[in-house]
């Protein structure tokens, strides 16, 4: 099945004197949707200095094909699955490059600019990265579990299981935590 | 010791501090995008010229494949889903039941791929069928078979009829016209191939009742005609419809025999993950409705595999030499989904060698 159950996300065109104003509902879904696509991105990635740059070109690439994205069901699922993949292939050119340069060190891991608690900062980054991931889709993004699918490009039923997952690891992580403060 | 986390605490993740790239940026980068993607396809026809002039089948080949590939890194290639009705959100729980609750479901492959082995496996219940957003069945099918019986080329499925009207979005691609008489919806999802595009036409007949009937590799007109020659019932012992005028080479391949009357809100589900590197998901569900996989090939897609399957006719949906997933019905309403990244003669042994477990069995692990 492909993204399709977050209607509420489609994107709603403004008409001026009959005309779709394509420009208009672009912009409206832009402000609405990419905040938190770079906060999600900057978190599932632990990359807060590039997520600006891959929200941008994710975008930039919804605009130039918008009559066909505007059309889909779930224009957020689409944009955000192009997000994901631009970011792999960057981290995979960072490495690359990085094996080149004589194994320079990668990029200085820093909590995304907002997230003050830095408990839970740590506790997510220490999930796998495809839990990470399916956390930010899931809490930073709001999709819902069948676009959080079509992004991943898994099975419902492994969005479902690997954010259960993902949830108990937090649970244990925050409880140890805050057990050690109060010791 | 907590074993769920506040999902309210999960939110803090969210912030508003990471301004997003101005709105002016993002335009002015699209539409370079967009001349750079027009100055490549100028280009690639520039090639094709010059080829058939040198008379050299390999440009030929190598420009038309620029002008067909996608440009997008991950563009979704199938038709997006349509939500039954007019739903806001079609998305349900997935809670945790136990193994036991499954006794019907609960399949396990007895080979696996060397090096890979059950992640986890356990069962499950969906929400579905809810008021906002119920579960239309499929009333009628039709597909374009490849000489050799084999394969679907085109397909063509008529949904309904769904207790809610379909949404209407107000885009570019929805077109009003008159189907059947009454005032419908013609939408158009572009592909790049323009010949394969999906067609959609969405309707309410007078008496109540919505339709959905999509169908790729047709013409408008052709849908139309299609939409115009069913005959539709609402009588509880005949089929709620059944084609009449079909587009050229098209058959029927899957007809309901009678409406469907009451569906569960909820139904049990068995699944297992097969986790090394790429996932492998084994899904075992009631299939509710009762559409078998036939029914639902999508309608656009090409090249979707017939082929037998522990002795059940199976479809397998196909890109390049990748399997998207391999789906048979293993009993009157239950239904078996393979899908990960494999290759189908790798997905079709897997399929062969499940077999029913134990709910004690020790490869059965929670997630």
């Amino acid at each position: 099945m492909g993204i399709g159950s977050s209607v509420s996300r489609s994107v709603a065109p403004e008409r001026k004197s009959g005309v779709i104003d394509k420009t208009a509902a672009f912009s409206i879904w832009y402000r609405r949707e990419a905040t938190d696509m770079a906060q999600t991105i900057a978190v599932a990635f632990e990359r807060g200095e590039l997520a600006q740059e891959v929200t941008a070109e994710a975008f930039a690439r919804a605009w130039a094909d918008w009559d066909r994205v505007s059309a889909m069901a779930s224009p957020g699922g689409w944009v955000y699955r192009v997000a994901v993949n631009l970011m792999r292939s960057r981290l995979r050119r960072a490495q690359l490059e990085r094996r080149l340069a004589k194994q320079a060190p990668a990029a200085s891991v820093v909590p995304p600019p907002g997230v003050r608690n830095d408990a839970l900062w740590d506790a997510v980054r220490a999930l796998a990265p495809r839990a990470r991931m399916a956390i930010a889709l899931r809490y930073v993004a709001d999709l819902p579990e069948a676009d959080i699918a079509t992004v991943m490009g898994v099975s419902r039923g492994t969005v479902a299981s690997t954010l259960s997952s993902a949830r108990r690891h937090l649970a244990q992580a925050l409880v140890s935590e805050e057990e050690g403060c109060v010791q | 010791m907590r074993s769920v986390i506040d999902e309210d605490r999960l939110r803090e993740l969210r912030s508003s501090e990471l301004d997003p790239p101005p709105l002016e940026v993002v335009l002015a980068r699209g539409a370079r995008l967009l001349k750079r993607r027009v100055r490549r396809r100028r280009l690639g026809v520039v090639t094709l010229c010059l080829a058939l002039t040198a008379g050299t089948g390999v440009a030929i080949r190598a420009a038309v494949r620029h002008e067909t590939q996608p440009v997008e890194l991950a563009a979704p290639t199938g038709a997006p889903d349509v939500p039954g009705g007019s739903a806001e959100d079609c998305g349900g729980y997935a809670e945790r039941r136990a193994p036991e609750a499954v006794d019907e479901l609960r399949y396990l492959p007895r080979w696996l791929p060397p090096g890979r082995e059950i992640e986890h496996a356990w069962a499950r219940a969906e929400l579905l069928n809810r008021e906002n957003c119920p579960r239309v069945p499929v009333a009628v099918s039709a597909g374009r078979l490849a000489p050799g019986r084999d394969r679907i080329d085109a397909s063509l499925v008529l949904e309904g009829p769904s207790p809610l009207r379909y949404r209407r979005y107000d885009g570019p691609t929805f077109v009003p016209v008159l189907v059947r008489g009454v005032e419908g919806d013609l939408v158009r999802f572009p592909g790049l191939d323009p010949a394969a595009a999906l067609l959609q036409l969405r309707w309410t007949e007078p008496g109540g009742g919505s339709w959905l009937l999509q169908a790729g590799h047709v013409s408008e007109q052709e849908l139309l005609a299609v939409a115009d020659g069913l005959t539709l019932s609402t009588d509880a012992g005949s089929p709620p419809a059944s084609a009449g005028w079909l587009p050229t080479g098209f058959e029927v391949t899957y007809q309901r025999d009678r409406p469907v009357t009451a569906l569960p809100q909820e139904r049990l589900w068995w699944h297992a993950v097969i986790e090394d590197g790429t996932t492998l998901s084994i899904d075992v569900r009631y299939s509710v409705p009762d559409d078998p996989p036939i029914s639902r090939v999508t309608a656009g897609a090409t090249g979707v595999r017939l082929l037998s399957i522990r002795g059940h006719e199976a479809v397998a949906a196909a890109e390049g030499a990748v399997v998207r997933y391999l789906r048979w019905e293993e009993r009157p309403g239950v239904q078996i989904t393979l899908s990960g990244e494999l290759d189908l003669a790798t997905l079709v042994r897997i399929a062969e060698s499940l077999e029913p477990v134990a709910a004690n069995d020790p490869r059965i692990k929670a997630p």
